[in-house]
């Protein structure tokens, strides 16, 4: 029966990849692992954890939509990929379905962000992506993390009770990195330094979408999406109220389901 | 009773600290004000007609903004000194000069005029890409004519050979007083420090030279009536590009090791002021266009056609003569390109007169703790090597 049908969504990112299970427009479980150098490897294992979290076996799976940066390499068997789209297409189609009324989405990920502008369809208007000197932010506030001896969402907290205006450079991740690593160094308050942490990547992801006019309602997705002082510096610089998406680091493969026709 | 010569300095330091603040006092009282982005343009002819011009500084901000505006990879100075304008942080000044110096800085002022509202109060001085030619002089001053008529329709008041004169002699009294204070310097046992120094040579460049050339003159007579203070530790000199982040140099004074910053060649210091135009010529424009040639070059235009020869090293390595550095700190922006292959060209000149040197590479923020290093190991290394 068709309300029976099982579909997952596979996004190989970068840095994880990422699958989701859905059944008609429920997901019922979800998984992110390393993409390392393996890809197949990944989709594999991240697929095998979605299925194992909603409790569904994998003859049950009706199809499965690729997208990210691997979402080609994905497609060998024994995955049987029914369709495969680009990560801006998934993207906005998987922003439409957690949030009707929303027109753009900001995707932060481990490497790359990006704008997308798309009408009441979910259809592409607009594309906006980072240059390569704003490469890595995701991985840069993963490190960062790890630096200050934090977990991501406790580094966020940390920057919200921020008490001092720090600043680090921002030509790039690595420079930014550096500069963090310098206050560490001085002695300055570990909120401050996540905060300026938090903040260059804000100025980072405003820039790029400077780009573009954004049309509303506006919502993030990615990893990046979870850090609540990253959203409040990337709000203050737009100008703009944002939405964090339920599941922000699925939306893309939430949206390769929902692009292959296969969610409905 | 008579202020001491650190109160003196607090206050030069002060303007540093809130330009906008004391721009705006000036503004108060009625002045006409002119930002400037590059020391290439000639200060006198503003201020022959009455008009006060004043340096536009970067605020040592980390922002993205400008990466919108201007190259990814032009100089942070540049972005941030765009950003000051996107920011409106100048929307007192009534007019904008800069002079077709380098691409990075003319990028910030295109900035400036296409998105800071700037348009209509703005005017871009031609100047030779290369100053050691003898076609350089005719250019700069017809392009120094052109200026003169923009600003005397802009100040709607003629300016007179007499205007200009008098403009040449207050500045060469800057000039002269600026280099009596760094004299003091040379010696051991100076009385003021190095990144004392050039906070006032900063702060000269913001301020109106009527009220600078009186505190020029009392600071220079408290340091020379005042016995000097420690003897001499690591003799640092600095040799780069534009700097207006003070806090670099009281980081060299205030290292591990006892050290002392003596020299600092760059546009926001040597460079602004170590020149004078010559006076009571027949031909002012002539005169001023004469005393700019004459600076210390900027790396961006230093290039002897022909030889390749650049005439700033003559100068750096007169400075090294006079001031005795024990090591060199070689300061400049990132991406700043004539600068760092300067650089290059130099490193075998200094090596040649053994004298160690480090590189410090400039962004918007400074990082004391890896600068702080650095800088620890040149004085290590020199204390070593040192005879």
């Amino acid at each position: 029966m068709n309300k029976e049908k099982f579909f997952a969504g596979l996004d190989a990112g970068h840095i994880n990849t990422k699958a989701v299970i859905m059944i008609k427009e429920e997901i019922i479980g979800h998984e992110t692992v390393p993409t390392g150098f393996d890809v197949g490897a990944a989709a594999q294992a991240a697929l095998y954890g979605a299925l194992q979290d909603a409790r569904v076996s994998r003859d049950k799976l009706s199809g499965i939509g690729t997208t990210g940066i691997f979402g080609d390499m994905v497609q060998a068997p024994p995955l049987d990929v029914i369709g495969t789209v680009p990560d801006y297409v998934a993207v906005a189609k998987g922003a439409l379905f957690f949030n009707r009324n929303s027109r753009t989405v900001i995707d932060m990920g481990g490497n790359i962000h990006k704008a997308v502008r798309y009408d009441p369809k979910g259809d592409l208007l607009d594309v906006i992506q980072n240059d390569k000197c704003a490469d890595g932010l995701g991985i840069f506030y993963t490190t960062m993390a790890k630096a200050v001896g934090l977990s991501e969402a406790e580094l966020s907290e940390s920057a919200l009770n921020a008490t001092g205006n720090r600043s680090i450079a921002i030509q790039c991740a690595l420079s930014a990195q550096s500069d963090a690593i310098d206050l560490m160094c001085q002695g300055v308050d570990i909120g401050d330094v996540a905060d300026a942490v938090s903040k260059v990547i804000a100025e980072r992801v405003a820039d790029m979408c400077t780009y573009m006019s954004l049309t509303k309602e506006i919502v993030v997705a990615g990893k990046l999406a979870e850090s609540q002082a990253v959203i409040k510096h990337l709000s203050r610089l737009l100008k703009e109220d944002l939405a964090v998406l339920d599941f922000p680091e699925y939306v893309g493969a939430v949206g390769a389901v929902m692009s292959c026709g296969v969610g409905k | 009773m008579k202020e001491s010569s650190e109160a003196i300095i607090e206050k030069f330091r002060r303007i540093t600290q809130n330009t906008h603040e004391y721009a705006k006092s000036l503004k108060g009282k009625g002045r006409l004000l002119a930002g400037y982005m590059c020391t290439h343009v000639p200060e006198e002819i503003l201020y022959a007609a009455g008009i006060i011009p004043l340096r536009i500084l970067s605020a040592h901000e980390s922002q993205a903004m400008t990466r919108s505006y201007i190259h990814e990879t032009y100089c942070s100075f540049s972005h941030d000194c765009a950003y000051q304008g996107l920011q409106k942080n100048y929307d007192y000044l009534d007019l904008l000069v800069h002079s077709s110096s380098c691409i990075h800085m003319a990028e910030a002022f295109n900035v400036w005029v296409r998105f800071a509202g700037f348009q209509d109060k703005s005017f871009l001085l031609t100047f030779p890409h290369i100053i050691h030619t003898k076609r350089a002089g005719g250019i700069m001053v017809e392009s120094y004519r052109e200026f003169k008529q923009f600003v005397e329709k802009f100040a709607k008041r003629p300016i007179t050979d007499d205007d200009i004169e008098r403009a040449i002699k207050v500045y060469n009294h800057t000039r002269r007083l600026l280099k009596r204070l760094w004299a003091f310097l040379r010696h051991d046992r100076s009385p003021v420090t190095g990144s004392d120094v050039a906070a006032v040579t900063l702060a000269a460049q913001v301020m109106d030279k009527q009220e600078c050339n009186p505190m020029l003159e009392q600071l220079i007579e408290r340091l020379e009536a005042e016995p000097g203070k420690e003897p001499s530790g690591v003799r640092l000199m600095v040799t780069g590009g534009a700097c207006d982040d003070l806090r670099i140099f009281d980081l060299i004074e205030n290292l591990n090791h006892s050290t002392n910053l003596i020299f600092m060649d760059s546009c926001t210091a040597a460079r602004y002021f170590w020149f004078e135009v010559p006076e009571d010529r027949l031909d002012k424009l002539e005169a001023i266009a004469e005393g700019y040639i004459s600076r210390i070059p900027c790396p961006a235009k230093d290039n002897v056609p022909g030889t390749g020869e650049k005439k700033r090293f003559r100068f750096i390595q007169q400075f090294i003569e006079d001031y005795k550095p024990d090591g060199i700190v070689f300061l400049y922006q990132r991406f700043c390109s004539p600068q760092s292959m300067d650089i290059v060209a130099l490193k075998p000149i200094i090596d040649m007169l053994g004298i160690p040197w480090t590189e410090l590479e400039l962004d918007t923020t400074v990082p004391v703790t890896q600068f702080g290093t650095q800088l620890e190991a040149l004085v290590e290394i020199i204390k070593r090597v040192a005879p």
